[in-house]
């Protein structure tokens, strides 16, 4: 007992921030974990940002308590830096919960420098020659980003601008200051307890990502897919061993935070320190403020500063993690509400700033269909257009009958088909969250093979009338199915096709197939109302 | 802690031995302080110190009153007191302004030898302080550390009116003796908002909801023990918009269906709802603060689906219906209490039984009795194809425009999604359409569209336009 209340006294403030008789308690390091793992709100398919994760996850961990009786402060450490500290809960304390806090203000040379101010502290200087140090009283008149001023029996000065080497030495100074930002509980026990607590949190900088590779087989009339969860965690902290789950869909977040920023900045920074043997630079600047810290100052050098505040750390994206031997694929997803709830089947461990994958879907020959989109834009302004590339289709249906039928979370789709013992790819499209039944329809890429071109000719039907010519080509060695899509822009409806048309998305739609080779005009009536 | 405090008896047998270079502090304690905090990042600092008089005028300077502190708003209010001026002093003491405030005035330098460490004292005048140190030693002019090497440079005096921190000072014309006097000043810095915590229950049909106050204290200075009330308001402040740094202001989506017309039993002040925190408690600086004052249990909420469309137009994909839930504030099957500003985080059990978060929303204040329907993100399984099937010119400004919903649901269960078509303008008129619609408003027609487990529905309207 002695000894844990040691250790919360490196941790929560050697002196409490509070007169109040609370006493101190740490909370174990977390004996379970889950972490759940959402994507970031906005971001349907695209690729992961290991820089910056715009996903979030909710972790929840379970730690032991041995409370005293009456009040106690009970910290939590280990948390994941990005928590918001607004959503985290704390259930299965037996007194409840009085308060939450979390504190910000830590310990740092700047902080304690300025929490010294109009206090009594001892100055330390350092002979270079002989290493030889002297103590003297001294007391710190002000701290700031312009600089230190202390005095002592012989008068004021300024920190570090004598050239010698010189600092303050603190004899307590740490009170209400913390080593990391802490969270905490103020909760009362009527007797001596040994609980089992649940603390519940939302942190952000994680994020995942749903990656698919389609094999197209040889024929082109069936694929195999294959997904791929890829989560990564931006945070400073490992979630060992944890339950993990991922959640797809959409979620709203509402970002109020405000965030708490005033940490003290205390710089040392002297009196104009120009040198005679300095030139000025401009003569609108004929001095700047040099720091005579070393006495090998470098003329070039216009400022030094040595600058005592807390610093944050980058994120260094690490590689990614070699997959070890793969389990089975994930079951189907769990409705939760109207999202979607994957288990990844064996606890695994998130280390911090990491990135892993674990498989989505593993579903054989689903047929598929392609066929070449032509995408005739009729502008109002506009009588030709040139011959343009039509685009390879991909369809499918997310159902049963195509072997797939379950939920599929927005990523990015890889197409690959083997060819000639290579593996080609052929696209990337995005897949957006496709629920069961959807259809899917992916834009793989331009066919150059494939041209459509068209032209607005005179009709003999009146002057509200033209006659549009579009002129299809296939330089392919195959017969290509070509669907062509009409876009009559303003009043304007098309009629009398030399081919039939159906109203497919509020567009005439007309279907043929263009054999290897051939070359063929398609003509309509386009007529304004 | 042995160490700690024999340092402090050290320093405070030490402390009268040092210059008394210092500005006269007479009430640089904290007192019995009272806090009332305001949504809108606006505190109202009540600070009952007590303070020793000499008798006639004085000045008091204060320490320990918040960094961010509006001076114009600072009021001292004591008995056998009258208040002469009040300042509020911002020139800061730094080496730079202490060298050049010294200019003309004689200091001390003292020489470290670097090869033996022998010092040497003598006296120089200030000269000049521009770009570098012009000095006057005796007869010789010369200019500070111009060869590097050790010189320590100690003033005699600080200026008078320059401050290690912005400081506020009273004078005063008081009789003599130690009593309380109040300081209250407005101050940003501290802020407040409400953050929510929503268990759903689907099979019930029942919500479970946590309100946490939640504050901040940016402010710079740590209140010790204080009395605190939160105020569920915005009052309006003179240049609020520049001081305040997060409007905790929701986002444009209202939550608010029925505003409600249910007086609270909560303390009051004018227009506003008052929470005032059990306890004393001491708010740190930097610190974010937490404190329970709603827990309602199995309160009537439902789940539904919505999806607004802002134009007519066709959408390539079909679009995912958001997913929203509704509940009431009222004392009658509803949560029963007025809601301040804050976030709303909706939980749903999954099928092990742990809370999982769904999505969360902004609500603005709430009063009692309201109907709030608060979207918590996209439903996965409920989707909307909207589809322009025709544009027909009836005439010169006149239009007819043919629209084509199709919902499905993936969802083993039936659902009703509340279908919502903007852009009408106010002159549009639904021609005909496949099933009833209303209009909530000129510029919208919306639709109550049942769409079966595992399959689809479709909406078919005909809008009589001016475009």
């Amino acid at each position: 007992m002695r000894a844990l209340v040691l250790i919360a006294a490196l941790i929560v403030p050697v002196v409490p921030a509070s007169a109040q008789a609370a006493r101190d308690v740490l909370a174990s390091v977390p004996v379970d974990r889950s972490v759940t793992v959402y994507r970031a709100p906005g971001r349907n398919g695209g690729q992961l940002d290991l820089a910056q994760l715009g996903g979030f996850a909710v972790i929840t961990e379970t730690r032991t308590v041995d409370l005293p009786v009456g009040e106690a402060r009970l910290a939590f450490t280990g948390v994941a830096d990005g928590i918001v500290v607004q959503s985290a809960l704390v259930a299965g304390l037996p007194g409840g919960v009085i308060e939450k806090n979390r504190d910000d203000a830590l310990l740092s040379p700047a902080a304690l420098i300025h929490a010294a101010i109009g206090r009594t502290v001892q100055l330390r200087r350092t002979n270079r020659r002989t290493g030889k140090a002297t103590l003297i009283n001294a007391r710190i008149i002000s701290a700031g980003d312009e600089g230190v001023i202390f005095a002592t029996d012989q008068g004021q000065e300024a920190l570090r601008c004598s050239g010698q080497p010189e600092t303050f030495v603190y004899g307590d100074g740490g009170e209400g200051l913390f080593a990391q930002p802490t969270l905490s509980v103020l909760t009362r026990s009527v007797r001596p307890v040994h609980a089992l607590i649940t603390l519940t949190y939302i942190a952000e900088n994680f994020d995942w990502n749903a990656n698919y590779i389609a094999r197209i087989s040889g024929d082109g009339t069936t694929l195999d897919l294959t997904g791929w969860i890829t989560l990564a965690n931006g945070n400073g902290v490992s979630f060992a061993n944890a339950q993990s789950q991922i959640v797809a869909g959409g979620l709203n977040r509402a970002y109020l935070q405000s965030y708490l920023d005033n940490q003290p900045r205390v710089i040392a920074r002297c009196w104009p320190m120009q040198r005679t043997s300095d030139i000025p630079e401009a003569p609108d600047q004929p001095y700047q403020l040099v720091h005579p810290w070393s006495a090998d100052d470098q003329p070039g050098r216009a400022r030094e500063e040595v600058i005592v505040t807390a610093r944050r750390n980058k994120f260094v994206p690490s590689p990614m993690m070699a997959m070890a031997a793969l389990p089975a694929p994930p079951p189907p997803p769990e409705q939760l509400g109207d999202l979607k709830l994957y288990r990844v089947p064996e606890r695994t461990t998130i280390a911090a700033r990491q990135m892993k994958q674990t498989q989505l879907i593993d579903q054989h020959t689903v047929p598929v269909e392609t066929d070449y989109r032509v995408e005739v834009q009729l502008m109002p302004w506009l009588t030709a257009s040139p011959s343009q590339p039509a685009t390879i289709m991909l369809h499918a249906t997310n159902d049963q009958a195509h072997h797939l039928g379950l939920p599929l979370p927005a990523g990015a789709l890889l197409v690959e088909q083997v060819q000639g013992g290579q593996i080609a790819v052929l696209g990337e499209p995005a897949l957006h969250d496709t629920a069961q039944d959807e259809a899917i329809d992916l834009a793989l890429g331009p066919a150059n093979d494939i041209t459509c071109a068209w032209v607005l000719m005179p009709s003999s039907k009146g002057k509200r009338t033209r006659q549009l010519v579009i002129t299809l080509a296939n330089a392919s060695p195959r017969a290509a199915p070509i669907t062509l899509r009409m876009h009559p822009s303003g009043a304007r409806s098309i009629s009398h096709g030399s081919v039939d048309t159906a109203m497919v998305d509020g567009l005439p739609t007309a279907k043929l197939s263009l054999a290897s080779g051939d070359q063929r005009q398609v003509v309509f009536d386009l007529t304004e109302n | 802690m042995a160490m700690a405090a024999n340092w402090t008896a050290l320093a405070l047998v030490l402390v009268p031995g040092l210059a008394a270079a210092a500005p006269v502090d007479r009430a640089s304690v904290q007192g019995d302080v009272a806090i009332t905090i305001y949504a809108n990042n606006q505190a109202l600092v009540q600070d009952v110190r007590a303070i020793t008089f000499d008798g006639g005028r004085q000045k008091i300077e204060f320490r320990n009153v918040s960094a961010q502190i509006r001076p114009e708003t600072a009021a001292l209010v004591a008995s056998d007191l009258r208040v002469i001026e009040q300042n509020f002093d911002y020139d800061l003491l730094s080496p730079a302004k202490i060298m050049e405030n010294a200019v003309g005035e004689t200091v001390t330098l003292v020489r470290t030898n670097p090869a033996n460490g022998a010092e040497t004292r003598e006296s120089a005048r200030i000269l000049a302080a521009n770009g570098g140190v012009v000095l006057q030693i005796g007869t010789r002019i010369e200019v500070l550390r111009d060869d590097g090497l050790p010189v320590r440079v100690i003033f005699d005096r600080v200026p008078e009116n320059m401050r290690a921190e912005p400081t506020l000072s009273v004078t005063v014309d008081a009789g003599s003796g130690t009593r309380s006097a109040t300081l209250r000043y407005l101050t940003p810095g501290l802020g407040w908002r409400a953050d929510y915590v929503a268990l759903f229950d689907e099979v019930k049909g029942q919500i479970d909801v946590q309100g946490w106050v939640t504050l901040t204290n940016n402010s710079g200075t740590t209140y010790k023990d204080a009395a605190t009330v939160l105020v569920a308001g915005n009052p309006r402040l003179i240049g609020q918009a520049y001081r305040s740094m997060a409007n905790p202001a929701p986002d444009d989506e209202a939550t608010i269906t029925d505003a409600g017309t249910e007086s609270g039993t909560r303390q009051r002040l004018g227009d506003y709802y008052l929470y005032p925190l059990a306890a004393r408690t001491t708010i740190a600086n930097l610190q974010t603060k937490q404190v329970s004052f709603l827990d309602v249990h199995g309160a009537p909420a439902t789940h539904g689906y919505e999806l607004q469309l802002g134009w007519m137009q066709t959408s390539d994909q079909p679009l995912s219906a958001a997913t929203v839930y509704q509940f009431s504030s009222s004392s009658k099957a509803g949560l029963g209490d007025q809601l301040p500003a804050g976030i709303v985080r909706f939980y749903l059990r999954d099928a092990k039984g742990q809370a999982q978060f769904i999505g969360e929303h902004a609500v603005a204040h709430t009063p009692m009795g309201s109907r709030l329907s608060i979207a918590t993100g996209d439903a996965f399984d409920v989707k909307v194809k909207p589809v322009v099937e025709s544009r027909t010119r009836l005439g010169n400004g006149h239009w007819r425009t043919a629209m084509r919903y199709t919902l499905t649901n993936a969802l083993p269960a039936g659902v009703t999604v509340r279908l919502v078509q903007g852009g009408l303008w106010g002159d549009a008129k639904v021609d005909s359409e496949s099933q009833q619609s209303t209009r909530p408003d000129a510029d919208t027609a919306q639709w109550s569209v049942a769409v079966p487990a595992n399959g689809k529905s479709d909406v078919t309207a005909t809008f009589d336009s001016r475009w």
